[in-house]
């Protein structure tokens, strides 16, 4: 899976968790460019991403990925 | 999967009991601080439901949670005989483990809870030893 085709599936995944339509994510995007990202939504988004991606975060991947271009990285590696 | 209880975060425990108490909910124990959680707890039980009541302190890794469940239901509690069993066979149901099986004296002094999250069914808790 190229890292063209994450984003486009990894978009998907944002709009349907925060409910936002028009929400597309970079590489750089955090948690605070991101309206109603918190920590119980946090959870959640990494929830969905484990069930679009088939993949499994570990306990400390969880609290330590500081942006998207992290999650991406991760998906590439695993997915 | 048996439900051992659904908790309700609360902002004001002593209120929060009185307001179940007037549905017919009766205490079960004593109110209970758990230092790890920094939160106080409070089981109470009608008939064959048990809710836990759930005031997190400013502090607490909940308290964040009181901004989108300000007293509601914020999970349900499923008891399990094998905590890390269950939550091996649900992560492959894709449930997600978040919060790290621990002991949790709230509930007994034998007791284990661990949380995880389906991105479909919301948050819950499994509890070994209950």
């Amino acid at each position: 899976m190229t890292r063209e085709e994450i984003f486009e599936r990894l978009n998907d995944v944002f709009r349907d968790v925060f409910d936002d339509d028009d929400l597309t994510v970079t590489d750089a995007t955090t948690a605070q460019d991101v309206d109603g990202w918190d920590s119980l939504r946090h959870i959640t988004l990494l929830a969905a991403i484990e069930d679009e991606f088939d993949v499994t975060f570990s306990m400390g991947q969880t609290v330590s990925m500081k942006n998207v271009g992290e999650m991406v990285d991760f998906i590439e590696e695993e997915a | 999967m048996q439900i051992h209880h659904v908790g309700y975060l609360v902002k004001k425990l002593d209120k929060a009991a009185a307001s179940m108490e007037a549905l017919g909910f009766l205490p079960v124990g004593e109110k209970c601080h758990d230092a790890g959680r920094q939160a106080d707890f409070l089981f109470l039980a009608n008939g064959g439901y048990t809710v836990e009541l759930v005031a997190p302190e400013k502090e607490s890794p909940l308290y964040p949670l009181l901004k989108q469940y300000t007293n509601s239901p914020y999970h349900l509690c499923y008891e399990c005989e094998h905590l890390e069993e269950t939550i091996a066979a649900l992560a492959e149901k894709k449930y997600m483990l978040f919060k790290a099986p621990e002991a949790a004296p709230a509930i007994s002094p034998t007791a284990r809870v661990a949380f995880l999250m389906s991105a479909s069914a919301g948050m819950i808790e499994l509890v070994e030893g209950a």
